[in-house]
Formats: structure tokens, sequence, C-alpha cells
């Protein structure tokens, strides 16, 4: 239970970055970001996505506009706003940064488990 | 039959069975509730909905009009549950002060701190970890404290004791809460609470497994059974008192041998560095030999490069096996399993190295020993006619003092002053004319010849002869500034033929090997040079 909880939390930092990312490409809407997450693995469910979109709708990283769609009613489409993709430029180089010095020290771990 | 209820969802139509309605409400209103005064709260809430009308949509069919409970199981599995929505900014911020890790004591300097006794960490009666929460410490080092005063001055189990009585418990979750110096917060104290039920549930589970087992053993056996728990519950009472007596006696005795490690450590580097004495040695008469490494390093007159090596060497060969033990003391106290691999694998690798430097060393010094020289000096002296045998005299030696070392046949013993000495090798031959020959066979060694020659003449041997009386001396020594090198020394007495020797007590021990497996004690008696070598007389016989 401890691990699957820590795990969670490991998860729930990145979502926000690979939820930017993945909208980097091109505009999506919530199944289209759901179905990239889960196919990556990052996600479990679905709950933890909406809140997120719309915490980053509210500081400005985001925007978004209503679609039609052929099946159903119209869509969300969220898109990056300019101010998104700075945003997303800093997380990009803090990332990198982050991944580099916990690699280093995972190396240890990995090394001595050898 | 069920009632089916018509509801929309995303702005879609859905006809729903009337228990899958009940679930679905009471999930989204637990969603909703979850995620109240976040903001955009409604936004979420019309999205997630949308969400799940798309997730049901393929549900229903022509053949199959109506939503069940198990397609909104379904559902609820996918979205997860109403927890796992708060992501939401306030909710990271809660988070934050929510690590409570006792291990890492001390961090948390905020709140008011007063000092209790922590009960659930306690060795005696948990005055180091109730001291050691109070000043943001690992209670090991409280603990240490505590056990090295106690031993330099006594007065310390008395402070123990009265920190014991005048220091309470820390018996509520608050109390603990202060003790750590945690705010005393709702928050906190669940999380205290849970810590002590987790803890009880574990006793009690364990508990329970013993009555088990008892019960199992001893079943309709009531007497015993009723003697059995009157004992239990003394050997109980008993046990625990001498279970903190056990723990109080192998803290004792790691706190000892962390001591002797640490202090055999220090020794070796000021014996190495300064020549400090490590080994000392009650000689008989209560005189304190001791001696050091660097003392050794000098007798061998060692310099530069393969001294430094071999001091290095020497020291990580001795050092790091120590250090090691030391390091696994203090891991076993304090309970440590934080990976200290990088402390094994550098220990390892400098072990390792201590070998190549030992060796390299080894062989540099070796060189010292290369060319193997001889040098002879020769007395020639005559008895006087009224005698006719050499009286050997040699005074008992008395090596008490002195630590003996032994390499190969090459002995040789070390005093207080670092003087070092040997002792001769006495050989007996015919000599070639009618006089008594004494000569001295010194030979050493060195890197070339003339290094070699000078060691050998540094050996420094007495012997007075006077009339028919050859004084000798028990043991050679080695000037001033001369290194060891393997020098020998030995003495070889030649008797014309048909004169006699008279050995002293005790020289036995003296006489080189080809004499003395002829003769195992010459020593006490008379001796006659015969054409095939010595033969005992008497004395009365000689005087005549």
């Amino acid at each position: 239970m401890e691990i699957e909880n820590t795990k969670a939390q490991m998860r729930k930092g990145v979502l926000e970055f690979c939820i930017l990312c993945i909208l980097s490409e091109k505009d999506a809407y919530p199944s289209e970001i759901i179905e990239a997450m889960k196919s990556a693995k990052l996600i479990v469910v679905e709950g933890t996505l909406y809140p997120l979109l719309m915490r980053l709708k509210n500081e400005g990283q985001l925007g978004y506009e209503w679609k039609e769609s052929t099946s159903g009613p119209p869509r969300k489409y969220y898109k990056l706003t300019p101010a998104g993709k700075e945003f997303l430029n800093g997380l990009h180089t803090s990332w990198q940064e982050l991944v580099d010095s916990v690699n280093q020290i995972a190396k240890q771990y990995s090394s001595n488990t050898l | 039959m069920k009632n089916t209820i018509n509801i929309s969802l995303g702005g879609i139509v859905f006809h729903i069975e009337e228990d899958a309605h009940q679930k679905l409400s009471a999930y989204l209103s637990a969603i909703s509730n979850s995620m109240q005064g976040s903001e955009g709260h409604t936004e979420i809430m019309a999205d997630i909905e949308a969400r799940i009308a798309e997730l049901l949509q393929p549900k229903v069919s022509d053949y199959k009009q109506v939503v069940s409970i198990a397609d909104i199981e379904e559902v609820i599995g996918i979205m997860g549950k109403p927890e796992e929505f708060a992501t939401g900014k306030g909710n990271t911020e809660t988070k934050k002060e929510e690590p409570i890790n006792t291990n890492e004591r001390g961090r948390y300097q905020y709140g008011q701190r007063r000092i209790f006794r922590d009960i659930d960490d306690k060795v005696l009666g948990g005055v180091c970890s109730g001291l050691a929460y109070h000043f943001g410490i690992d209670p090991i080092w409280v603990r240490l404290g505590f056990g090295l005063s106690f031993f330099l001055w006594g007065f310390s189990l008395i402070i123990y004791i009265l920190l014991l009585i005048i220091i309470p418990k820390a018996r509520t979750a608050a109390e603990k809460l202060e003790m750590r110096g945690q705010p005393v917060d709702i928050n906190n104290i669940r999380k205290i609470v849970e810590e002590d039920m987790e803890d009880i549930k574990k006793r009690a589970k364990e508990f329970g497994e013993d009555m088990k087992n008892w019960r199992t053993r001893s079943r309709g056996q009531k007497f015993e059974r009723n003697v059995g728990d009157f004992f239990s519950s003394v050997g109980h009472g008993v046990g625990s008192v001498i279970g903190g007596i056990i723990k109080g006696i192998s803290i004792f005795i790691g706190i000892i041998l962390i001591i002797v490690f640490t202090s055999l450590l220090i020794g070796l580097i000021f014996s190495l560095t300064t020549g400090t004495n490590i080994i000392h040695i009650e000689g008989h008469n209560g005189h304190m030999i001791g001696y050091s490494v660097n003392n050794l390093f000098n007798m061998f007159d060692l310099q530069g490069m393969e001294k430094t090596l071999l001091i290095i060497g020497i020291f990580m060969f001795i050092g790091i096996p120590l250090m090691s033990i030391i390091v696994r003391i203090v891991r076993a106290f304090t309970g440590r399993r934080r990976p200290f691999q990088w402390y094994n694998v550098t220990a390892s690798i400098l072990w390792s190295a201590s070998w190549i430097f030992i060796i390299i060393g080894m062989a540099k010094v070796s060189q010292h020993f290369k060319v193997p020289v001889h040098v002879s000096n020769e007395a020639t002296f005559t008895l006087p006619a009224s005698s006719k045998a050499l009286s050997v005299k040699m005074p008992v030696q008395n090596y008490d003092d002195d630590i003996s070392i032994g390499i190969d046949s090459h002995s040789f013993y070390i005093s207080d002053d670092t003087i070092f000495f040997g002792s001769p090798l006495l050989c007996i031959e015919a000599s070639p004319d009618s006089t008594f020959h004494f000569i001295l066979n010194k030979s050493a060694r060195g890197t070339s010849s003339d290094e070699a020659k000078a060691s050998a003449n540094g050996i420094e041997y007495s012997f007075t002869q006077h009339d028919s009386v050859l004084q000798l001396s028990p043991y050679y020594q080695l000037n001033d500034g001369v290194a060891w090198r393997m020098q020998k020394l030995e003495g070889v007495i030649e008797i014309p033929i048909n004169k006699a020797i008279e050995m002293p007590e005790g020289i036995d021990h003296f006489i080189c090997s080809s004499v003395h497996h002829k003769h195992h004690h010459l020593g006490g008696h008379t001796w006659m040079m015969g054409a095939n070598g010595l033969v005992e007389t008497n004395n009365s016989s000689l005087k005549q």
C-alpha cells in the first residue's frame, strides 16, 4: 500500500508537465489526453486529470474552445496559451535537470544492487 | 423487473436503472464534495459528467438500451475514487505540512517544544531519546555521551536517574508532539494516534499468536494453565527487567568495543607517524617497554618512497578493517539500514590498494638486502705456558626487559632506546697452527657490496683476552646510525691440537649447529682438541 501511494505521488508530480507536452504537439480534448497518458502508463484513473486541466486553465497556461464532434455533443479542445508555452519551456529545462540528478543518484543504487 | 430513470449527462440522455442511478449520483456528489471550494468546481464537474457520458455511450446499443449498475461500477473504476480527484492546488499545500518522519528528528523546529521521555524509543527509561528529540539530534549520540561519561565520571549515572525522575513520560499524543516539537493540531494528533494504533495492532497480533500456540500446547490441562498463567505473568515482569539489563549490557559492550577499536585506530596513526609506542609489555622488573611501528622503520632505516608506501600501506591494511568494525558497530547501534555501499566499495578498493602499496614497499625494501657480504677480523693469542686450557667466560644475559623478534635465524632484541642487538654464534674448530685464534665473521646485506660491508662493520662486539681467559659478550650491538641489514656475527675459536678449552655453563645456546650437533652439552666441561675433534677431558688431568 505504501509503495502504491509513493508511486502515485511520483506520477502526480509530473502529470502537469506531461499534459502540457501532449498539448504542445496538438490541441486535444480530455479523452485524447487520457489516451496518451494511459498508453504511457502515467495515469491509472482518469479522475486526476480534470482538476489539473482546470487549474492549468485558471492559471492561464491553457485555453480551450468548443468543437463539434461527429459522435455526440461538442467537445472541449484544450490548447496551450503563449504563457503556457513559456511555462512549458521552463518546466522542460528543470525536468532535464531533475532527470539528470535523479539518474545520477539512482545510478549509485543500481550499481550497488548489481 | 427494474425501474429506469431518464437522466441527462453531458448533454446526452441515458436510460438508467434505479440502483445504478443511486450509485452514480452518490459518486458524483462525493466527487463534488471532495473538490468543494477549489476553483472552477462546477466546470470540473461538468467535464467529469461529459467524460462519464462518453464512457457510457458505447455501453448502450439498440439491444441493451439501459445503463446497469455494472456499467456504472466499470466507469467508476476508470475514473477513480473521489479522493483521487483531489490534485488541485489547495491540496498540495496541505500535503507539505504532513510529512512526519520520525527518522528525521529535529527538522521540525516550529511549535512548542518540551522535554519528555520517549517511551516508544527507550533503552532504559527513554531519557536519552527524549533529550535527543529536544535537541534535534540522533539519540545514539546522547546515549553514547551518557555511556562514555558514565565510565569517565560515575556521576552521570546519578544525573540519569535524576532526569528519569524529573522528566515526565510522553503519554498522550499531544505530549508526544510537544516532545517532537511539532505543532499540536488535529492532523498531527491523528498521525500520532495512527502510529500508536499500528503499534498496538502489531503487538496484539503477536500476543494473539502467542496465546494460540500456547493454548494448543496445553489443551485440557487447566491446572497447568493456571500455574502457567501465574508464572508467565511473573516471568513477564522478570523478563522485562532481564531484557532491560541485557539491552543495557549489550549497549555497554558496544560502547566499549567502539572505544577499543577507535583507540586502536588512533594508536595506529600515531605509531606510524610520530613513533608513539603502541605495544607495551611489562618486563619482569616492572619496567615498561614499548615500541612503535615507527621505531621499526627507523631500525630498518627506511626513507623516502619506500617509507611512505609502507606507512600508507600498513595504515590502510590495518586501519580499514578497524574502521569497518567501528562502522559496523555504529550501524548496529543506530539500526540504520541506509545504504552504506559507498563506504564498502571505497574501503575494499583502498584495502586492495594497501596490498599493492605494501608489496611495492617491500620490494623496494628488499633491495637493501640484495648483496650479501662477509667480513672477517682475526685475533690471535697464545696462552701462558703454565695453562693448557683456554677458559671461556660469558656473563648470563638477561633479556627479560627486551622484546625478542626472530626473523629466520637472525634473532634480535629491541630495548627501550631502540638499540638492537643479536647473539653471536660460536664455532669451535681446530687451529691450523699452534696458537689460539678468535675469528669474527661479520656478515650483512646491502644494495651494493660497499654498503653491505659498511653495515657488516657496523657490528660492534666486545671480547677481551687476558692470560688464559677469553671474556665474551653474550650479544653484539649495531653502532649508532647503522640500519639492520641482516647482520650476523659468527665467532670461530680455533684451538690447536692437544690444547683444551673450558666452556662456561649456558654457552650451548650460542654454539653453532655443526658443533652443537655433535656435542649437546659443551657448557660446564673442558674439552680437548684431538685429531678427530673435541674430546671431553677433566680439569685434573690438565693441571698435571
